[in-house]
């Protein structure tokens, strides 16, 4: 394996193409013809322009990009995260034609790729689901059935999805007019009305384990990474180790994964996600069967390059590491910087990077797929970078991304910096209180405090003397008035 | 000589104040005492009223773009208060003075059928704490005012109505 194309762009694109030029391997990137120069395109030792109506339908286009690397003498393929990931036929259709996929089989992406499917998998194997009960099964007994399952349950719709058709039953006396209506409800909403109970959790933790496997079925995990911090069911803050599980249940979290993934015959980096409830207990949410967007987090305590053990894998290397060398050091955290506006629930802002900043630390990892001078586009994924921090403790690593964050700027369009900071720098964030409400339940204290009118008018004096025009108009009254300060921009 | 500057939605007149120690500036009606560095490459110490803000500043057109602990602002450069006013005129084919934000009428000095010369002052209004004289855009005559001395008006009211030509000839 020489030339490897990356099936990607922006932050996960640079990233791969890191590790490939210290692997000494020939990177291929892809563009879509509209988009210009970026850091993506600038780090890669030859490019495939694509073209298509739109960009993003150039970056799912398996044709073009598949026909584009066999014209390139491409031996593997990486898929990176997001577009093609996670699309079977794709990486079907690399190994049939003849180049390596660096990733999973298409039969278990497939598998994984269907949550329903995949949730009767891994319970078929024995590991634990949510506990959940259907109607179908025997009406008559779902009521006592349903009951067993505990409360608060939650009643859904089979064909539903998309948080319609839900009922949430806290007690067992509402339990049967809840049924009435859930039946009715996926029938109205669905012309289907079969119906299932399953526990409810009430704002988990979102836990994940890094799994790792080679061709000839080792399979490692790289321990769990902590996800709750999350906003429009979307990660924003990722930190590893999680403070939510001792010796004994991460030993456990971690086998489970493990099982899994060698259940499935799995092959390459994966990972296995659960939500863990407030009492201890865990249960298989979904596998993503790919390199995940917060690996970094894992790679900065294990100090392992996923990467290059993905493509390791690929070309047929077998783990030459036992589980027991797999140790992990400090605390790391991630953020991820979106350009959007947080005031206007999070909807991503558009707009030309006029000036960028980025950390400049030890112990800070920054991943981005941006530049000076960049246009931040409605076509892609608003998240512009990823910062990573480490620290000895994780009091540490918080109060270094606090700092790092104040450091960063992303002039020229809205960005979540700041409110990334009032996260991780929140009191319940540090105490460790973190869960899958937790952005809700603080969000007072996460909006941005009111400008004070001395940093208004700061702001504003600043702003006009950065204006060409006022300064040309303040500057035209002859000395000694001449110019203010030493201003000289 | 103000400037309008838009921060967070909310507008704010900017003017230099030409003091012995130097250029100082008065926002927002109150002038503000002022000392800077520049760092060299976008970055800058700011005092303000004895307080110390280190900045970062990005210009694009119109916009200027501040990091400031650990929060990006942008601010909008609208304009220079006599063109607002210019430009809120709609042109000279209007009749109408339309105000430019919403401020209180602080003088009238015409009425209704007073001949004017273009750049006679109509009316004094005041927005965001700051004084500007409402001129005659053109001759003509005034043919009615519609508002009073203390009386509030908000952004795009018609101050002041001038006679159309026709009329204009008329009366002559």
């Amino acid at each position: 394996m020489e030339k490897v194309l990356i099936a990607n762009r922006g932050e996960i694109a640079v990233r791969i193409a890191k590790t490939l030029r210290g692997m000494d391997m020939k990177s291929v990137g892809i563009a879509h013809e509209y988009e210009g120069e970026t850091p993506a395109t600038r780090c890669v030792d030859e490019l495939i322009v694509l073209r298509g109506d739109s960009p993003i339908a150039a970056y799912l286009d398996a044709k073009q990009i598949l026909e584009g690397a066999r014209e390139r003498d491409v031996d593997a393929i990486h898929p990176g995260y997001g577009f093609l990931s996670e699309n079977p036929n794709f990486a079907r259709s690399t190994r049939e034609l003849g180049m390596t996929y660096i990733g999973p089989s298409p039969e278990v992406i497939e598998l994984m790729g269907d949550k329903i499917l995949a949730r009767e998998f891994v319970s078929k194997e024995g590991f634990r689901i949510s506990p959940s009960e259907e109607e179908e099964e025997d009406p008559l007994s779902f009521k006592e059935r349903s009951e067993a399952i505990g409360f608060p349950l939650v009643l859904k719709a089979a064909a539903g999805g998309g948080g319609k058709g839900m009922h949430i039953v806290r007690s067992a006396k509402d339990l049967v007019g809840a049924i009435e209506l859930a039946k009715g409800e996926a029938e109205r909403y669905f012309g289907d009305g079969r119906i299932y109970a399953e526990r409810y959790i009430e704002n988990p933790r979102h836990i994940e384990v890094q799994v790792m496997a080679d061709k000839a079925g080792n399979c490692l995990h790289f321990f769990e990474r902590e996800c709750s911090i999350q906003r429009r069911f979307q990660k924003i803050v990722e930190e590893s180790p999680s403070l939510a599980l001792d010796k004994k249940l991460r030993r456990k979290i971690c086998s489970e994964a493990v099982g899994i993934a060698i259940a499935a015959k799995y092959e390459n980096a994966g990972t296995i996600e659960f939500i863990l409830a407030p009492d201890g207990e865990f249960y298989f949410l979904e596998m993503n069967t790919r390199l995940q967007v917060e690996h970094p987090v894992t790679e900065m305590i294990t100090g392992r390059d996923l990467v290059e053990l993905q493509i390791r894998i690929a070309r047929g290397e077998e783990l030459s590491i036992a589980q027991e060398e797999i140790k992990t050091k400090g605390h790391a955290i991630e953020c991820r910087v979106y350009a959007e506006d947080v005031e206007h629930d999070f909807s991503p802002c558009i707009g030309r990077l006029v000036d960028v900043r980025e950390p400049v630390a030890e112990f800070v990892r920054f991943d981005s797929g941006v530049a000076k001078g960049s246009d931040v586009s409605a076509d892609f994924d608003p998240m512009l970078a990823k910062l990573i921090v480490y620290g000895e403790t994780r009091e540490e690593a918080i109060s270094r991304s606090v700092e790092s964050l104040k450091q960063t700027s992303f002039l020229g369009v809205n960005t979540n910096l700041a409110y990334l900071s009032r996260i991780v720098a929140h009191p319940a964030f540090v105490k460790g209180e973190t869960d899958t409400g937790f952005v809700a339940r603080h969000k007072l204290d996460l909006a941005p405090k009111e400008l004070s009118t001395k940093k208004r008018r700061m702001l504003l004096a600043a702003a006009a003397l950065s204006n060409r025009d006022f300064r040309e108009r303040v500057e035209a009254v002859p000395e000694p008035y001449a110019s203010i300060g030493d201003w000289s921009n | 000589m103000g400037y309008l500057f838009e921060l967070l939605g909310e507008q704010s007149v900017i003017e230099p104040v030409y003091q012995e120690e130097g250029i100082g500036l008065r926002v927002d009606g109150r002038i503000t005492d002022l000392d800077f560095k520049d760092l060299g490459g976008g970055e800058f110490i700011f005092e303000v009223d004895g307080d110390i803000y280190p900045v970062r500043i990005a210009t694009s057109g119109d916009s200027v773009f501040i990091h400031s602990e650990g929060e990006s602002y942008e601010i909008l450069a609208i304009n220079s208060l006599e063109k607002v006013v210019e430009e809120a005129r709609g042109g000279s084919s209007s009749d109408s003075l339309i105000a430019p934000m919403p401020g209180v009428v602080i003088r009238v000095e015409k009425k209704a059928g007073d001949l004017v010369k273009r750049g006679e002052t109509i009316l004094v209004i005041e927005s965001m704490k700051l004084q500007t004289v409402v001129t005659s855009f053109r001759d003509g005559l005034v043919r009615s005012i519609l508002v009073e001395e203390g009386g509030g008006f908000e952004k795009g009211s018609v101050l002041a109505v001038l006679a159309s030509d026709e009329i204009e000839e008329d009366q002559l």
